[in-house]
Formats: C-alpha cells, sequence, structure tokens
C-alpha cells in the first residue's frame, strides 16, 4: 500500500515540490533524470509502512528520554 | 607499547588501507566515484552515516566529557531522531527525484545560480577547516601517547585517509567505515570490559555506579530551560533538531552517504536506523566515562591527564612545588577513597542516616582533592603560561595505556586511527564532490568527459588532503579543539538550512531574496557568537529562523511583477507555482 505521508510531507506544511526548474546546464551531465530506484511511494522492507517506522523511531526517542530519566532518578 | 601492540595496530592499518582500495575498485565515472555507484545497502549506508559522524574526538573526548561533566551531554544527541523522520519523508524524495550529485545542485534549480555557489561556498569553507580539525585532534592525542612529534601522527592519519579516497572514493569511503565501525566496537567494549574486571575487591560495579551517582556524573537528563547552558534536554531537542537537520540534510559530506544508497528506500531506513543507533550509542560511551569516573574513585588518578604537560612542570623551575602538589593530591585521593567505600557501604546497608552522612563525608573529601588538582593546574599554568588546563581528551586513552593487557592497547589506539581515517575520509570525498560538481564542472570546465571528471575529483581529493593537513599543522593554535569543531558547524549551519528549508516549504520566495537573507542571517549569527552570550546550538535555530524570516520579508517588499506585461490578454491571472 503506497505510504501517503512521504510525498504530502508533514502535516501543516506546504508540499515539498521543489518548484520549477531552472535551465540546469550543471545538471546535464549526470544523464538523464529517471526515476528507477526514486519512488517515494515504495514501501519499507519491514514495519508495513513509512509512517509506522517513523512513529517506531519516535516511540523509540521517547521511551530512551524516559529511561535516561529514571537512569539520573535511581542514582541521584 | 608492547611490540604486540605495534603488531596490532600496523596489521589493523594496513587492511583498513588495503581493504579500502581493495574494496573501492576503479571508478570510471563520477556516479561510481562520488556516489559509489548508488549500489550501496541500507546497512552500509546507515553504518556510512554515523561512522562519518563520529570522529575519533567522539571516542575520546566523550568519555572524558562523562568523567569531567557527567552524562548530560547525551541530551545533545535527543533532537537528532526527529531529524532523521523529517529528512527521510522529505529531503530524501526530493534529492532522489533530482538526480542530484550534491545538495547545492538541489538549490540552482529552485532558486538560483548564485544561492547554490553561496551555500557550496560556505560547506567547503567550514567542512575544509573542520577536516583539518578531524586529523588534528586525534594525532595531537595519539602524538602524546605514543610520544610521536604531532606533525607525524597528523602525516601518518592524512597520507593513509588520502590514499585509500582517492583510490576507491566514495565507494572505497562507505565499505571501509564497516570495517572501521568493526574495530572501533572493538576496541570500546574490550576497554569497558578491563574497566569493569579492574574494579578493586570488595567493591562492585553497582557500588561504584552508586557513588559516580552521589558525584553527579550519571545526571542523563536535566529538564530546565536555559539559553545559556549548553547541554539540556530542551537544547538538545530544539537546538539538537535544527543541528542535525541541517548536518544531515545539507553537509554534502552526510548528504553523499546516504545518496550512495541502491534506492530511497536503502537511503531512508540508513537515515532512521541512525536515529534509531545514534542515542543509544552514545549513551554508551559516555557511560564508559562515567565508569571510568566510578573507576577512579577506588584507585587513584594521575593528578593531571597529560603527560606531556606533567613532564614539562617537571622540568621547569615550579616542579618542586608541583612535586609537593603531587605528595598531598596522593593523600587527599587516600582519603577520598576511604570515604567512597564507606559511601559504597552505606549505600549497600539501604541506612538513609548512614547513607546521608557518608555523602556529606564523600564530597567533603573529593571537593579537597579536587582543590589540590586546581592548585597543582595553577602551578602548571605558572611554569607556562600556554600550557593547556584541560586534560579531558587524555582520560580515556590515559586508562587504556595504564589498564589494558599488552595487544589490547594496540586495537584500541587502531580504534583511534580507524574513527579518526572513518571522519576524514568522508569529509575529503564530499569536499571533492562539492568542488568538482558544483564549482568545476558547473562554473569552470562544463562539457569535458567523465574521465576528465573522475581526474578532477582524484586531484581535488588529494589537494583537500594536503589543505586539511597543512590546517591541521596550525590547529594546535586554537584553543579547545572540541569547542572550535561544535561552534565552527554551527556558525554557518542554521543559514544553510534556513536556505534549504525556504527551498522545500517556501514556495513563494525568489532566489534573490533568500540569497539576501542568508548573507543577513550569516551576519546575525556572527554577531550572536561575538556579542552575546548564547550558546552555540541556539545559532542553528537562529540562523534557521533569520533566513525564512529576512526571506518572506524581502520578498515582500520587493516590487510587483510587471503582471500586465505577463498577462497581455488580461484574463485571470494564474496563482503563482
Amino acid at each position: 500500500m503506497p505510504d501517503p505521508a512521504v510525498p504530502r510531507g508533514p502535516a501543516g506544511a506546504v508540499s515539498p515540490d521543489p518548484g520549477p526548474r531552472a535551465p540546469d546546464p550543471g545538471l546535464s551531465d549526470h544523464g538523464p533524470r529517471t526515476t528507477d530506484h526514486a519512488s517515494p511511494d515504495e514501501p519499507p522492507p519491514f514495519g508495513g509502512s513509512w509512517n509506522a517506522l517513523y512513529a517506531a523511531v519516535a516511540g523509540t526517542l521517547l521511551t530512551l528520554i524516559a529511561l535516561f530519566a529514571a537512569f539520573t532518578r535511581a542514582f541521584e | 607499547m608492547s611490540q604486540l601492540d605495534w603488531a596490532v595496530l600496523a596489521a589493523a592499518l594496513a587492511a583498513m588501507v588495503g581493504y579500502g582500495i581493495w574494496k573501492g575498485g576503479r571508478s570510471r565515472d563520477t556516479q561510481g566515484y562520488l556516489l559509489a555507484g548508488r549500489e550501496m545497502r541500507w546497512g552500509t549506508v546507515a553504518l556510512s552515516i554515523m561512522a562519518t559522524q563520529a570522529s575519533a574526538i567522539t571516542f575520546l573526548s566523550t568519555p572524558g566529557q562523562a568523567y569531567a561533566d557527567g552524562m548530560r551531554f547525551v541530551q545533545f544527541y535527543l533532537g537528532l531522531p526527529v531529524a532523521m523522520i523529517v529528512l527521510s519523508a522529505t529531503a530524501v524524495p526530493i534529492y532522489y527525484r533530482l538526480k542530484v550529485y550534491t545538495a547545492y545542485e538541489y538549490l540552482e534549480g529552485r532558486f538560483d545560480l548564485k544561492t547554490r555557489a553561496l551555500t557550496a561556498f560556505l560547506f567547503l569553507i567550514q567542512r575544509g577547516l573542520a577536516a583539518g580539525l578531524t586529523i588534528f585532534a586525534p594525532a595531537l592525542i595519539l602524538s602524546v601517547i605514543l610520544g610521536w612529534d604531532v606533525r607525524v601522527t597528523v602525516l601518518v592519519i592524512g597520507a593513509l585517509v588520502v590514499v585509500y579516497t582517492t583510490s576507491g572514493g566514495a565507494r572505497a569511503v562507505s565499505r571501509t567505515q564497516t570495517l572501521q565501525a568493526a574495530i572501533i566496537l572493538a576496541g570500546m567494549a574490550a576497554a569497558f570490559v578491563v574497566l569493569v574486571a579492574s574494579l578493586p575487591a570488595g567493591v562492585s560495579f553497582l557500588d561504584a555506579l552508586r557513588v559516580a551517582g552521589k558525584a553527579g556524573r550519571l545526571r542523563a537528563i536535566d529538564p530546565s530551560f536555559s539559553l545559556t547552558d549548553r547541554y539540556t534536554l530542551w537544547s538538545g531537542l530544539i537546538g539538537g533538531a535544527f543541528l542535525a537537520l541541517s548536518y544531515f540534510g545539507t553537509d554534502q559530506s552526510q548528504v553523499q552517504r546516504y545518496l550512495a544508497g541502491r534506492s530511497i528506500t536503502a537511503s531512508r531506513l540508513g537515515l532512521l536506523f541512525n536515529g534509531m543507533a545514534k542515542v543509544p550509542m552514545q549513551f554508551g560511551i559516555l557511560f564508559i566515562g562515567a565508569s571510568l569516573f566510578a573507576f577512579y574513585q577506588f584507585e587513584a588518578p594521575p593528578v593531571f591527564f597529560n603527560p606531556v604537560e606533567v613532564a614539562k612542570v617537571r622540568s621547569s623551575p615550579q616542579a618542586p612545588r608541583f612535586a609537593a602538589l603531587e605528595a598531598r593530591y596522593r593523600a587527599a585521593r587516600s582519603t577520598q577513597e576511604a570515604r567512597a567505600r564507606e559511601l559504597a557501604a552505606a549505600l549497600r546497608a539501604g541506612s538513609v542516616p548512614a547513607e546521608q552522612d557518608a555523602t556529606v563525608a564523600y564530597r567533603a573529601a573529593s571537593a579537597a582533592s579536587d582543590g589540590v588538582r586546581a592548585d597543582a593546574i595553577a602551578v602548571m599554568r605558572a611554569a607556562d603560561p600556554g600550557a593547556d588546563a584541560s586534560d579531558t581528551n587524555y582520560v580515556f586513552l590515559s586508562f587504556v595505556v595504564r589498564h589494558l593487557p599488552s595487544g589490547l592497547v594496540g586495537l584500541v589506539l587502531a580504534m583511534v586511527f580507524a574513527a579518526s581515517m572513518s571522519a576524514s575520509s568522508a569529509e575529503l570525498s564530499a569536499l571533492a564532490s562539492t568542488t568538482v560538481v558544483d564549482v568545476y564542472r558547473r562554473l569552470l570546465r562544463p562539457g569535458a568527459g567523465e574521465r576528465h571528471y573522475v581526474l578532477a575529483s582524484r586531484l581535488a581529493t588529494v589537494g583537500w588532503g594536503a589543505f586539511a593537513v597543512l590546517f591541521a599543522e596550525y590547529a594546535s593554535r586554537l584553543g579547545s579543539l572540541i569547542e572550535a569543531v561544535n561552534i565552527l558547524g554551527s556558525l554557518f549551519y542554521g543559514t544553510i538550512l534556513g536556505v534549504f528549508l525556504a527551498g522545500f516549504y517556501v514556495q513563494r520566495v525568489s532566489g534573490t531574496a533568500v540569497f539576501a537573507a542568508a548573507i543577513a542571517a550569516e551576519g546575525l549569527v556572527l554577531a550572536c557568537f561575538a556579542f552575546t552570550p548564547i550558546s552555540f546550538l541556539w545559532y542553528n535555530v537562529v540562523g534557521c529562523l533569520a533566513v525564512l524570516g529576512l526571506a518572506l520579508l524581502f520578498e515582500s517588499l520587493r516590487p510587483a511583477p510587471p503582471i500586465a506585461h505577463n498577462n497581455p490578454g488580461g484574463g485571470p491571472v494564474p496563482p503563482a507555482a
């Protein structure tokens, strides 16, 4: 299932679309801009969706802060 | 060092360089040389991201930081996971869609050439100088420990890095970083095991930790809010998030790491893994430093950990005063050790009144020892006013040299070289890619063949390596190196991040407005640095918000576009893109 949050960006933010591009001779040497390996809708190999992985990272951070606070209190 | 230590060190160095040359291969195009052919798996991307950020200073200074100031430094990293989520969701898809080689290429398409050139220029200044410090800081410490001239250790690290980075480019950097990470992990684990095993009889590891806790060394979270206190929960979450957004989202030394992923998924997973693993890793390194402090509550440390400064004062006219203070310090530490044992026994017994009495006695003994040490440092400064009064960088390696068995000392020193080389190689590769892609190919020599640009990239790598080594030779005059590295980055990162965020999220702002805002914001950050006591982490917030606010202001002040000219038919005006 495509992950809807990624192309839209964070809630409330303007779309991260970079807008119209000016002619860019510096990029022309890289070859044609194909979209191989570049689909933001590609789901992660585990975790179900990107939103679930983001929630896991955020949850890990909150858990770590709680553990560090408990660690601090335990040894003071 | 024993012969076995030298053998281990030499074998590890040879393995790192040989592995880098072997795995780097021979790239014939710029994508292969500068982005490792975009073929890295997510695990390699993750390790490469972490190894690039963790220089030798991370493994030498961080334990010393916990030894001297406790574990609150871990809060510095709390904003990093937030930044990893934001970058994975927003910046990575944009970079992939545009197939850029450097982060700054995006800015030309979004704004204009001058904005791209400005950010690339700021990056080259900041990262070029930082590369010198990345080499110099561990070289200085190793020179003290090994007894070598610092110019020799700078040259050894610089030459080894340049050899395999020039040969194999970004692929050599990423592949070698996996081997270097294994060496670093083994070295830190070995030091920790020996540390725990070296505690005196009758003192458990938990006893020692509880004493360290009473000394405030295990305080990891400080929820107070202060603009001038460097490490609090809020400065870490807010200032740290801005710093991490800028470092991982706009610093080519990191962008290049995840653009080398074989797919957008590999890049995203590499960043998210870093978001989950970095904070526990830093906590672990700090915990080793706090454990070192706990260890030294039951065994007397030297009065000063930097042996070169101690040798200098011992050969000066201040030697008798220093020797007397050393004797007083040994006596004071003996008393402190006895009080620490009493405190450990009281904590074990669980008697609150006894624990309170023992804590007061222990803290008084600790303050007395600290007073004698401060007097000894004052004598050292009297002997040599230019003496470095901080010895936190030497705490960990001093323990290693004194207490680790033969063979493991060589392994830990190899760890220091590995960490230094992994960070330096990524910096040189990023500097080369920005120099060639954003400056040479874009401004000086467009349209040449791929082989020409690969050769230019190799020459740029050698050139930046030489610059870093030369600057490292000068760096000894800069004072505190850790502060220099952190402040240097924060002086530029906020402005660069503001330019990128304007590109990503503020569609109605033009290149000219952003360019002028970036110049003004950089001036504001430099003014904060020169004239205010604001802590450096907040410079990232100030620079970023100043760019966004000023860009919107400048854009609103620009004269309205000639609508009649653009809309000669007089029909409805289309919305801005």
